[in-house]
């Protein structure tokens, strides 16, 4: 049974394909970077992260957490967001386009400090992110990426769409063109 | 050792805040009037008031919040007691008075006399527009709780009504409650109950002060339950919410489900308004405080009137029946009309009182 199991790992990593070799895209992305987003009429500003699984050339799943903020006058606002969802890109190259399809829960926090009160009050709602964006290769695994997508968050029966912007740098694991 | 004791006793007590000092009111009086008011606004940039009862017109002031002074810019025409006012999305400013609903353009230059918008609208008291640019007033005193909106041509429809404290009934004099401030009202305080001694202080006043948030929901203040409305909207402006739960009501009237919030630190709440992040800040006139309903629905009193040690009572200042707030930035302003109810009675007492020279005013406490 041993040599068995033994013989079965070294086919599987004799048949993996090597990161040097023919392999036509990275296995794995991160991206880090600004986020911009509206509520409303109002600007907020924040960070994003994400990583990106590529199950084929063409189709991976991200992982994406954000958090933008605003002041509102004495309140201080704040969203995260938590989505998961399938990423497809139809071209790669040096120029690298994509789409996504997210799903997830987006939180609101509302802190408002006047005179001696201080209260803070959150609220989860369900949403989803639908967009997409391009990378720009930069040098060996890294790339610049820019990405926008419409936020639809599900609050209080109703949904509400809000645009997000974002810009950052990727890097990429586990295998280069 | 002991002289050091003494020392550091007497330094600490010198340092020591004095009590004077530790309970400065965060609220401080912008400006008075020489005529009582009620309603306030902005445009963003000014207040504007107006004063109630004069013996000619009745002014319409701008109040600039950096260098604050009372600068004519409209007039009434009398007899006039105006009480909430807003403008439009267009510049235009409206105010209630009566039955009736006052539009002008304001100008310092050459002060207009305000022209009638619309009439046929009984005790008409908070005004606010739609995102249609329709205005919408509610029966104030009157109690019935009818809620009219005003289409742009200055067309009146009554679109539904918020309960009445007391349902016309066959029973003389209705059947419900009767909401009873004291004072005016006073009760006979015995060892063995506490009945009412007269019949002063109904408060009736369901349909006050309104509002519509960002969504483009109807927010409106009962002042006689202590309760928040939250009327819900369609995409066409036309209201989603339920009524005819009940049929010993109008058929137009609300179902007890929209009820935002009810809390007894509501009680006598009059003017309303949100602030940026949707907090709802409401002028409580019949408690002399401010109170925020967060949009999750928490009721917390920013501010009320500390009670004088001596006299127990609440009415010498800084709010002195607050009716209307306005909130820009950080800062939050009421206007106070001075009435001679609960908290604020005898209301000869304050920096504003019946007899003047200053009669109303605007409060104003800012974050820091």
């Amino acid at each position: 049974m041993r040599p068995t199991a033994v013989a079965f790992v070294l086919a599987l990593v004799a048949c993996t394909p090597r990161p040097c070799a023919a392999q036509e895209f990275a296995r794995a992305e991160a991206f880090g970077g600004y986020a911009f987003a509206r509520d409303d009429d109002r600007n907020m500003h924040g960070w994003n992260g994400a990583v990106t699984l590529n199950l084929r050339r063409w189709l991976g799943v991200s992982a994406d957490v954000s958090g933008q903020y605003v002041a509102l006058g004495a309140t201080d606002r704040a969203r995260f967001a938590v989505l998961a969802g399938p990423r497809v890109s139809p071209w790669r190259g040096r120029f690298t386009t994509f789409a996504y399809a997210l799903a997830g829960a987006f939180h609101t926090r509302s802190t408002l400090e006047f005179l001696s009160v201080s209260v803070s009050e959150g609220e989860t709602d369900p949403g989803a992110a639908l967009g997409g964006g391009v990378d720009v290769r930069v040098s060996g695994r890294w790339a610049a990426e820019v990405k926008a997508d419409a936020a639809l968050i599900r609050s209080r029966g109703r949904t509400d769409s809000n645009p997000r912007v974002f810009g950052g740098l990727v890097v990429q694991f586990g295998g280069q063109q | 050792m002991r002289r050091i004791a003494v020392l550091l006793s007497t330094a600490a007590a010198l340092l020591t805040p004095t009590p004077t000092s530790a309970q400065q009111s965060p609220f401080s009086t912008l400006i008075t009037t020489p005529l009582t008011i009620e309603g306030l606004t902005t445009d963003g940039r000014s207040l504007y008031t107006t004063g109630r009862g004069a013996d000619g017109p009745c002014p319409v002031w701008q109040i600039n919040l950096g260098a604050p002074s009372l600068v004519v810019v409209g007039l009434i025409p009398n007899p006039c007691s105006p009480s909430g006012l807003v403008f439009n999305s267009s510049g235009q400013l409206f105010t209630v008075d009566g039955e009736r609903v006052y539009s002008l353009t304001p100008s310092a230059a050459s002060p207009p006399t305000a022209t009638v918008f619309a009439s046929g609208v009984p005790g008409a008291n908070g005004i606010a527009f739609d995102r249609s640019g329709n205005a919408w007033t509610g029966d104030g005193t009157t109690g019935q709780g009818r809620v009219w909106r005003i289409d742009r041509q200055g067309s009146v429809t009554e679109v539904f009504r918020v309960p009445p404290i007391a349902i016309e009934t066959t029973v003389a004099g209705g059947v419900g409650r009767d909401v009873r401030t004291l004072p005016p009202g006073t009760v006979a305080v015995t060892p063995t109950t506490r009945n009412a001694a007269d019949t002063a202080g109904s408060q009736p006043l369901v349909a006050n002060g309104l509002i519509f948030d960002r969504r483009g929901d109807l927010f409106i203040a009962d002042t006689a339950r202590g309760a928040i409305w939250r009327v819900e909207m369609d995409n066409r402006g036309n209201v989603a919410s339920h009524t005819g739960c009940d049929d010993a009501y109008a058929p137009n009237t609300l179902c007890l489900e929209h009820i935002f919030v009810a809390h007894p630190l509501l009680e006598g709440v009059d003017g309303i308004v949100f602030d940026d992040a949707g907090n709802l800040w409401c002028s409580v006139n019949e408690r002399n405080a401010i109170v925020v309903v967060t949009p999750g629905g928490r009721v917390i009193e920013v501010f009320r009137n500390s009670r004088d040690r001596t006299t127990g009572l609440r009415n010498t200042g800084p709010l002195e029946t607050p009716t209307s707030p306005v909130v820009i930035g950080k800062t939050i302003c009421t206007a106070n009309s001075d009435g001679n109810r609960r908290d604020n009675f005898p209301n000869t007492a304050g920096e504003i009182t019946p007899v003047g020279p200053a009669r109303g005013k605007i409060s104003c406490a800012r974050q820091r």
